[in-house]
């Protein structure tokens, strides 16, 4: 048996399930053992059915995984949606208060009258129930508590208390699942989420002002950013709507300020008008948008990949800008920083592209936190009076200056300009700065090329191919660790400009090359066939807005190898 | 009505079984809405907890037409079907209904009306649909988690105006929205309050009997968000008046022609320490003066409506 824990724990919105499922995660982290946990929440306030899966290993974990060994079920509905996951000798631990079940992997607890018993609130169940799979894999209490504490402050007692009566209660009436091997002397990783490590890359590399308006899945960075805001050296605004969000940013960033946006396709949308207003005044900016299931509302506390296309072709007018999509938190932190940085650097607007997925669920995994720092962009020395902020340049950037600092006079419009920023229609003038836009092109190519805006995992040699792109990296990992042959995975990190040469050697060098993306046209092996003009041999999509699940995957690998 | 009768549900527009939490103002105001509107009536409603609770498959709560659009757009989507049942009434279009028989309802929360939404409503306002638009006031965007709007008053703590060792949460003053929809010229105007029904239906069946726009914007408190106990929140809606913080009054033509007088007003901690969102301004040094000044908008309130009897 693998040393691994695959624990979902089910039950109705306000029962607590997401911060059990943050706490367990974070107790297994501290444990020196790969954790990634996997937020599966409706868009709604109570009710309905909420579930978290768990999943902790001495192996490096990338993703959830649809097996488990232990189902915590709050309610009924938790039972009837996940007791399939159980094999044999799995356990499904319930309320027995609340519900009969007779099944034979069926261990009954008492859930509310323990908590009532304490003098506990219903939600402390699950605190009770963290307390059980302390016991039924062998995990230190003392680590328990010490992460109660820091996520509940003072409610914390309480709860410890409860988790221990769990652990008891447990210990009396259950075997145990797998006495796991905990690494001794391991350092552990840092363990968050994708927004977290957004929040942070960019703040490493100089963030000023983060503005943003409430939309799932982008708000956790709103929050965390909010939270920190004294400890990362940021302003946090939340204005009225993401018109209001993208316009601010445009203004602080005129001021000087390096500053982010972060929302959905939706706010994406209302955002458009303004992103060609960066395009021609050449503002820097940073938009980070976190995918959902579109078209419109949709479907939204779920994952998608189906932004790509928008995202490359937004706004009106023709203008240089950068998409990326890293595919996990450590390359979102990375990423989010050089995304800043690029920003900044090229005077353009760079797209981040993160998911449901990528955005929300935590995962272990090591970051060199001084792997971001900010790099300088062309500032003008002693701008005065005369300053020309679309001076022309052999590269096309333009030194740049704050308005109100060394009396200088910056001037800025929508309209086509000349050099000082003045309006022009003339059409010598109109083709001039056109093509200084333009010459940027080549130092963004040039510069992108040297940040590895492609990675290359598994077997260099293998024949077999797969293409995919941000948070579904981590399935396609685990599938390749599934399958009893060796493939290649190429990642391309940046959408625009898109790594054309090495992708088309790497199709050219394969039998078989497959798209593996969480949209339902295939949008990657769209862009490829536009980029190198070859089609990929398969697409393998997912379109129930569900993040792909290793062994599927795998399954529909090995077909489309075959 | 005999007792019983008070608890069938057979009739309902807005029907039980939706998602909202115990004690939720919103999915009271609701109720009355339906109630007071009838069956003629079509909606439209944005983003927000009342649509998101209301329309999970099969727990849909609505017994009328009613149209979902996102965030920015219920009181655009309500002047479409406006206009349309107006032309088509116009042009004597089989299959209609008589434009004049039927309400055109637009019902948004706080954050889609006062920030998101308010160009949308503002443009509606502007050329004169005859449209009732109700927003229901809970004070920040409660769904999503609880983060501050327009309407959120100071010193209240959300998930995006934290109460801190520094910090004592919201630190402006809530955006006077009637007043704003009123400088459009709006015959109607009224503020109401769910834990006054009978007066908050009478003033929906008055404004329907107005041609052109019309503004109720009703006081909802939020258990989850103000983090206050279920039962509570009817007392709590009548504290907001009697504390003279949400005072109810109509405004006909940019006047205001009627108020709810107070009998002995009440302090406005009497109102605070019920919420959870307050709590930290009765223990943070300079919460006091928080509470200061919040009790000078209730006394500015009580000034200007002239409310104390």
């Amino acid at each position: 048996m693998k040393n691994e824990a695959n624990i979902v724990i089910g039950g109705k919105a306000g029962d607590g399930i997401r911060a059990a499922g943050e706490v367990l995660g974070e107790i297994f982290n501290r444990h020196g053992l790969f954790t990634f946990v996997r937020e599966d929440y409706q868009s709604l306030i109570r009710g309905g059915h909420n579930y978290s899966q768990i999943r902790a290993s001495s192996d490096r974990v990338w993703s959830q995984y649809s097996p488990a060994d232990v189902v915590v079920a709050m309610d009924e509905r938790s039972i009837d949606n996940h007791e399939d996951r159980l094999g044999e000798d799995d356990k499904l631990i319930f309320d027995s208060d609340k519900v009969d079940y007779d099944g034979e992997a069926g261990r009954p607890m008492p859930l509310s009258s323990m908590v009532e018993k304490e003098e506990g609130i219903e939600v402390m169940r699950n605190s009770v129930a963290i307390g059980a799979i302390a016991h039924l894999y062998g995990l230190d209490l003392g680590i328990v508590e010490g992460v109660m504490e820091k996520n509940y402050g003072k409610k914390a007692e309480k709860n410890v208390l409860l988790a221990e009566k769990g652990y008891e209660y447990s210990e009396e009436n259950f075997e145990k699942v797998i006495e796991i091997e905990f690494p001794e002397d391991k350092e552990i990783v840092p363990f968050l989420t994708g927004n977290q490590a957004i929040s942070l890359g960019a703040s490493k590399a100089g963030l000023d002002m983060y503005i943003a308006y409430p939309m799932t899945p982008s708000t956790s960075i709103l929050h965390f950013t909010a939270n920190y805001r004294d400890e990362l050296g940021l302003t946090v605004v939340q204005p009225e709507n993401e018109i209001g969000v993208i316009n601010m940013a445009l203004g602080s960033a005129y001021a000087g300020a390096r500053s982010m946006v972060g929302t959905s396709g939706g706010g994406f949308a209302l955002m458009q008008e303004a992103l060609s207003m960066s395009g021609i005044s050449e503002t820097p900016l940073l938009i980070i948008e976190c995918q959902r299931a579109g078209p419109s509302t949709g479907v939204p506390t779920y994952t998608s990949q189906a932004d790509l296309k928008f995202a490359l072709n937004s706004a009106h007018g023709e203008f240089p800008s950068i998409v990326l999509a890293p595919g996990d938190p450590a390359e979102a932190y990375y990423r989010a920083g050089e995304a800043l940085n690029l920003a900044w650097i090229h005077q353009i607007p760079v797209i981040l592209l993160s998911d449901k997925h990528l955005s929300e669920s935590r995962m272990s995994i090591e970051i060199d936190f001084d792997g971001v720092s900010p790099e300088a962009e062309k500032r003008a020395e002693s701008p005065g009076e005369d300053y020309k902020r679309y001076r022309f340049t052999e590269d096309g950037i333009s030194p740049l200056a704050r308005p109100g600092t060394s009396d200088a006079m910056v001037k800025v419009t929508s309209y086509e300009h000349d050099e000082y920023g003045y309006t022009t229609e003339d059409p010598e003038g109109i083709v001039a700065m056109q093509d200084k836009r333009k010459r940027k092109w080549e130092g963004i190519e040039e510069d992108v090329k040297n940040r590895n805006p492609l990675k290359v995992h598994g077997e260099d040699d293998s024949k077999d191919l797969i293409l995919a792109w941000g948070s579904t990296k981590g399935a396609v990992l685990e599938a390749m660790e599934i399958l009893d042959f060796p493939v290649k995975f190429v990642q391309p990190i940046y959408l625009k400009p898109f790594p054309s040469e090495k992708v088309l050697e790497h199709i050219e060098s394969a039998e078989r090359a497959i798209c593996v993306e969480a949209n339902s046209t295939g949008q990657l092996a769209d862009l490829i066939r536009k980029e190198v003009l070859e089609d990929v041999d398969e697409r393998i999509l997912k379109y129930d807005m569900r993040p792909f699940d290793p062994p599927e995957l795998a399954e529909r690998l090995r077909e489309a190898f075959k | 009505m005999a007792a019983e009768d008070k608890f069938r549900h057979e009739e309902d527009l807005f029907c039980p079984g939706h998602r909202a939490c115990p004690g939720c103002g919103a999915a009271i105001a609701c109720k009355l809405v339906t109630e007071a509107t009838g069956p003629n009536t079509i909606m439209a409603m944005p983003t927000g907890c009342m649509e998101v609770t209301t329309t999970p498959f099969p727990e849909s709560a609505w017994g009328i037409s009613w149209i979902h659009n996102v965030f920015e757009n219920a009181a655009a989507i309500a002047a479409g079907f406006e206009t349309a049942y107006k032309a088509f009434s116009k042009r004597g279009k089989e299959g209609y209904m008589d434009y004049d028989d039927v309400n055109f309802v637009a019902m948004g929360g706080d954050g889609a009306t006062f920030d998101i939404g308010i160009r949308s409503l503002s443009g509606m306002l502007e050329r004169g649909h005859d449209v009732l638009y109700i927003c229901y006031d809970n004070e920040a965007y409660m769904n999503t988690g609880i983060q501050r709007s327009g309407s959120t008053p100071l010193g209240a703590s959300t998930t995006t105006s934290p109460s801190g060792k520094v910090s004592f949460g919201e630190d402006v003053h809530k955006k006077d929205m009637p007043r704003i929809v009123a400088a459009h010229g709006v015959e109607y105007v009224a503020t109401a309050n769910i834990a006054y029904p009978n007066d908050f239906q009478d003033k929906i069946e008055k404004a329907l009997e107005i041609e052109g726009p019309k503004y109720i914007q009703v006081f909802a408190p939020c258990p989850r968000g103000w983090r206050n106990e279920a039962r509570d929140v009817v007392k709590i809606g009548r504290l907001g008046v009697e504390t003279a913080l949400h005072p109810i009054y109509e405004m006909e033509n940019g006047e205001i022609t009627e108020v709810q007088k107070i009998k002995e007003r009440k302090p406005v901690e009497e109102y605070l320490k019920l919420q959870g969102r307050f709590k930290h301004l009765f223990k943070m040094e300079g919460g006091e003066e928080i509470i200061q000044e919040i009790q000078r908008v209730a006394d500015r309130n009580a000034e200007i409506f002239g409310l104390d009897e």
